[in-house]
């Protein structure tokens, strides 16, 4: 969906980049399994990482083995076999994709909306096959909490926080589902930095066409014309997402430390939240977008 | 109330140069900022209150009963000399922030009229937002208050806290993946192994062992 939430590879190791393809893959199929081939075409890095999270917290060995796959069809990958962490991750993306796109609906104008309204019964139908994977009123809680940023939006926010809060609840909220105790807390954490972390890049990736377009930016709410120069982010704009954002997952990182560290997963999951996302948004702040982010980020 | 002259430690004939020295460097001492976390930070707190009145209470007197807008600017109760502008209202934020009332400094604040709210107004708001955690939005004002007025040190420095504080996220994952690289312990074993090596070869590389 966003695509901020990844590894930053040049300091994982082989057998770790490995495996985190394998999860990638894993819940790929899994995705085509629970909730329709077409489903498929909405994977995402940041469920991936939902998905190592919910591995570690319900401790739980993934099961690698190499399969063929029509989008790899010479050579055969290795990707993790079908388990219950996986099933709940491609569900609860479901809900979310299905969440999203009613917004979109709603929300956008011209391409996008048709776009949304293209996607709609597919998106429908993935989330009525998620349903009986998902405690009871996962989909309303989903509603309600993307209603919330809505309504902020529709006001205009100017409080980047605010915003970026409301979505990190969302996110921090999936995250805990159906887990209880201690490693709910840390699911929740872990789900309330990244949600505001995505929220954040995606709102200085999409201010320069935001503005254009006279939409709804937070940052453009609160910086005013002082967020933009020559159609670009300001540098003091940069600067104070450069501080502030890394600032603002200090609690995910604290929750980070606390998974188990013999789970294979974690160093993933771990180098995702300290090197990965820092590194997403240098990539995004240095305006290069749509590109992948290089290695210039390498220190 | 005490003596103020007493709570400032200086005699009844210290000429206004040296009472404001005084008052500086006690204010930094007592600062809650430059003991946030110490055991004495609530009693600090305290004693901040009761030399800002000492303080207050000796530009009173000096001034003739009345005071005017300039000297209760001087008593700001952080360390701060270089702020070019001010207005009462800011003095007062100034002090419930010393004092860790920050609801009551956020009122004001929030009531501050667009007109006044220049480089310092947002420099304070930044420090208000800090304390609620809500960072994005607090170095939205920060560096505001830096750009407005690019001379301050005090804004300057409150963001390379921040900037401090940042580049210190993800420290952790790089200190433990490098524990036991090379140290100095495994450099002198290393270096002590060769000499070993030397000796049955017939050389010596370090006499004394």
């Amino acid at each position: 969906m966003f695509g901020y939430v990844k590894p930053f590879t040049p300091e994982l190791k082989v057998a770790q980049a490995e495996r985190y393809r394998a999860l990638y893959c894993g819940l790929c199929r899994e995705m085509g399994r629970v909730t329709g081939q077409s489903s498929r075409l909405t994977l995402s890095y940041d469920f991936t990482f939902f998905a190592a999270v919910r591995m570690i917290l319900l401790e739980e060995e993934p099961v690698f083995r190499p399969v063929r796959c029509p989008v790899h069809p010479v050579k055969k990958r290795l990707a993790a076999d079908s388990s219950p962490a996986l099933r709940f991750s491609a569900a609860v993306s479901a809900a979310l994709v299905y969440g999203k796109n009613a917004d979109d609906l709603a929300d956008e104008r011209g391409i996008s909306r048709l776009r949304a309204r293209l996607a709609r019964p597919f998106a429908a139908s993935m989330s009525a096959r998620a349903q009986k994977l998902l405690p009871e009123g996962t989909t309303q809680g989903v509603f309600t909490r993307l209603d919330a940023l809505g309504a902020l939006e529709k006001e205009n926010c100017p409080s980047a926080d605010e915003t970026a809060a409301c979505f990190g609840d969302l996110l921090g909220w999936l995250f805990s589902l159906g887990l209880e105790g201690e490693a709910a807390q840390t699911a929740r954490a872990l789900g309330d930095g990244i949600g505001r972390f995505v929220y954040l890049c995606d709102a200085a990736d999409d201010l320069p066409e935001d503005v254009k377009k006279k939409r709804y930016n937070p940052l453009y709410a609160g910086w005013g014309d002082l967020a933009l120069s020559d159609g670009a982010l300001s540098d003091v704009l940069k600067s104070a997402l450069s501080v502030s954002v890394p600032i603002g997952l200090e609690k995910a990182g604290e929750a980070a430390e606390k998974l188990d560290p013999s789970h294979p997963c974690t160093p993933i999951v771990k180098n995702i939240v300290y090197l990965g996302l820092p590194a997403s948004l240098k990539h995004v702040l240095s305006g290069k977008r749509g590109k992948e982010p290089g290695k210039e980020t390498l220190r | 109330m005490k003596d103020p002259y007493q709570v400032l430690n200086i005699p009844r004939t210290a000429s206004d140069e040296e009472v404001k020295k005084a008052y500086h460097s006690m204010a930094r001492r007592y600062h809650p900022d430059t003991n946030a976390g110490s055991a004495q930070a609530a009693g600090y707190e305290e004693k901040m209150k009761e030399i800002n009145e000492a303080y207050d209470a000796i530009q009173k007197e000096r001034s003739g009963g009345g005071s005017s807008a300039s000297d209760e600017w001087g008593s700001y109760s952080s360390y701060n000399t270089y702020s070019s502008s001010g207005t009462t209202s800011f003095y007062e934020v100034r002090k419930l922030i010393a004092e860790g009332r920050f609801a009551d400094a956020k009122l004001i604040i929030d009531s501050t009229p667009m007109s006044d709210r220049g480089a310092e107004w947002n420099y304070l708001m930044g420090c208000l937002l800090t304390q609620s955690g809500l960072y994005y939005d607090a170095m939205r004002y920060i560096e505001t208050a830096c750009y407005l007025d690019p001379q301050n040190l005090e804004y300057q420095e409150a963001k390379r806290r921040m900037q401090r504080r940042s580049s210190d996220y993800g420290n952790v994952y790089r200190t433990s993946e490098n524990v036991g690289d090379c140290d100095l312990c495994s450099t002198c074993s290393a270096v002590l192994c060769c000499d070993t090596c030397c000796e049955c070869m017939g050389g010596d590389c370090i006499r004394c062992c």
